[in-house]
């Protein structure tokens, strides 16, 4: 098994181990190995299949090649819809080719190879947040799935759905749920699992053109861990540090500040940036619009403080606004 | 007519208004098929299992029926979102997230001159205060750095496990574009 398959592994497990921990009923133990079979899966199987992406109006039709080898996964994904755009991963490398503009973003992920080090413990308990639950069995592009619900226990996250493959433990569909409302679902539409693919097909469209085209790489690096001197002193129930550090963004000489707090699936991060003097001052407020994430900045001692999550504004706020600066000033 | 056909199939039709109703359905052939027709839908509404004789007129005439798609939703925002959910990988444990990789590169001046670039979205949870995050302080291009160093925190999408990269992309919408 790979480094980036183990470590996949490490971190599903690190969220779904409460349930095992908890509770030894049957189907806890089924969920669990439910929820690992889905982690697994892309790393088993080939498929070819057209999904669809949903967030309030707006719908977004893409198709997917997905290929697993002895080197690992490859894949090729193109949007459909609106400006065309082509990503290709082989494993932990990422292409994204944008033809409009004849641009290539480029990123290698770092977090995965440190990931098990990074994090301090496994991320906290699944069962203080959620409801854990198996639905009922529904088919999803001809496939027979099995539905896990993850029910929020309160108003400060939103709830999830699964839809598995019963076969393969592919994600077939999954649902981001605010109470009886849908922030955002995918759902493959057609599908076709396993068969043999074509490495040809996994080739970008513009790849020839490459000579002409402009490459940013998007490759973001820690610069290490320690106090920021800034922490969050009123998070919602359930939702706990993961970790905090410095880090550069892309195109930024200073460093930013990073705070990330998770509720053992949903994760939340702020970012701490000092207001440049000679720029307008942020506007601060709420965003949304980003599927199921939310956008809140506000300025505190002269630091443009941004908070970023999978989660209700409601939460976002409350994070965002008890973010505070420990330092003597 | 097709409205008091279909009343008279749920019973809502006013009584004086019925036996005119049945005379003209007797007549016509079209009507009749347009009888057929509402029972097929109200029947396959109603999931009955029973076997349904779709004869070649009900099936013609659901033919020609024209498909009705999602609607286009008006393009409100300056910058529409774009998120692509893959069926994936194990990158999965490391959310995907490249938001606005059109914008990201485009000149500040051009940025500066944009109208607000995220349009406060309809909140639906009273709390929440709707602010513009607009032009002179470049939001996107902040935001877009933001949300790719969030997601490699991002469990849910670790959970949505080797399976579902979300790819939020912020893109241009196509007025805008084309400017």
């Amino acid at each position: 098994m790979t480094r980036a398959a183990l470590a996949a592994l490490l971190l599903l497990s690190g969220a779904v181990q409460p349930i095992f921990a908890q509770s030894s009923s049957d189907s806890s133990v089924e969920i669990l190995s439910l929820l690992q079979k889905i982690a697994a899966a892309p790393r088993q199987h080939n498929y070819i299949g057209t999904f669809i992406y949903s967030s309030g109006n707006h719908i977004e039709t893409s198709r997917i090649i997905h290929m697993r080898d002895q080197d690992g996964e490859h894949e090729k994904i193109e949007v459909l819809d609106g400006s065309p755009r082509e990503i290709i991963r082989n494993n932990d490398e990422m292409r994204c080719y944008l033809p409009e503009s004849k641009t290539i973003v480029t990123e290698k992920r770092w977090l995965r190879k440190v990931f098990p080090a990074l994090l301090p413990e496994p991320l906290s308990n699944l069962h203080d947040s959620y409801i854990v639950s198996k639905g009922e069995s529904e088919r999803i592009s001809d496939y027979e799935c099995q539905v896990i619900v993850l029910e929020p226990r309160d108003d400060m996250r939103y709830g999830h759905k699964l839809w598995v493959d019963a076969h393969t433990g592919l994600l077939l569909k999954a649902a981001v749920m605010d109470k009886g409302r849908v922030v955002e679902q995918f759902v493959f539409t057609q599908l076709k699992i396993g068969g043999e693919i074509d490495k040809e097909m996994l080739k970008p469209k513009y790849s020839a053109k490459t000579g002409e085209w402009r490459i940013t790489n998007l490759v973001s690096s820690t610069m290490g861990s320690g106090k920021l001197g800034w922490q969050v002193s009123n998070p919602p129930a359930g939702f706990r540090k993961v970790i905090e550090m410095k880090r550069t963004l892309s195109g930024k000489s200073t460093s930013v500040g990073h705070i990330a707090l998770s509720d053992g699936l949903a994760a939340v991060s702020v970012f701490i940036e000092p207001v440049e003097k000679n720029s307008a001052p942020p506007v601060q407020g709420l965003s949304s619009g980003y599927g199921a994430i939310n956008i809140y900045i506000r300025t505190v001692a002269d630091n443009m403080v941004t908070t970023v999550g999978e989660v209700p504004p409601a939460t976002v706020m409350q994070i965002g606004n008890s973010v505070i600066n420990y330092k003597v000033k | 007519m097709k409205s008091k056909i279909s009343a008279l199939m749920d019973g809502e039709l006013e009584s004086e208004d019925v036996a005119g109703t049945i005379t003209q359905l007797r007549k016509a052939d079209g009507l009749r098929g347009e009888w057929t027709t509402y029972h097929l839908i109200g029947d396959a509404l109603r999931q009955s299992t029973a076997s349904i004789d779709i004869t070649q007129r009900v099936s013609a005439r659901l033919a020609a029926e024209p498909t009705i798609l999602a609607p286009q939703s008006p393009m409100e925002h300056k910058f529409k979102v774009f998120a692509l959910s893959a069926a994936a990988s194990v990158a999965a444990v490391v959310v995907v997230g490249w938001i606005s990789l059109q914008n990201m590169d485009r000149p500040q001046e051009n940025l500066a001159s944009n109208k607000p670039v995220l349009q406060p979205v309809v909140q639906t949870t009273p709390v929440a205060i709707s602010v513009p995050i607009s032009g002179p302080t470049s939001a996107p291009a902040q935001i877009n750095d933001y949300l790719l160093a969030h997601r490699e925190f991002s469990s849910t999408t670790a959970m949505h496990g080797g399976v579902t990269p979300y790819m939020r992309t912020v893109a241009e919408s196509r007025e805008s574009s084309a400017r």
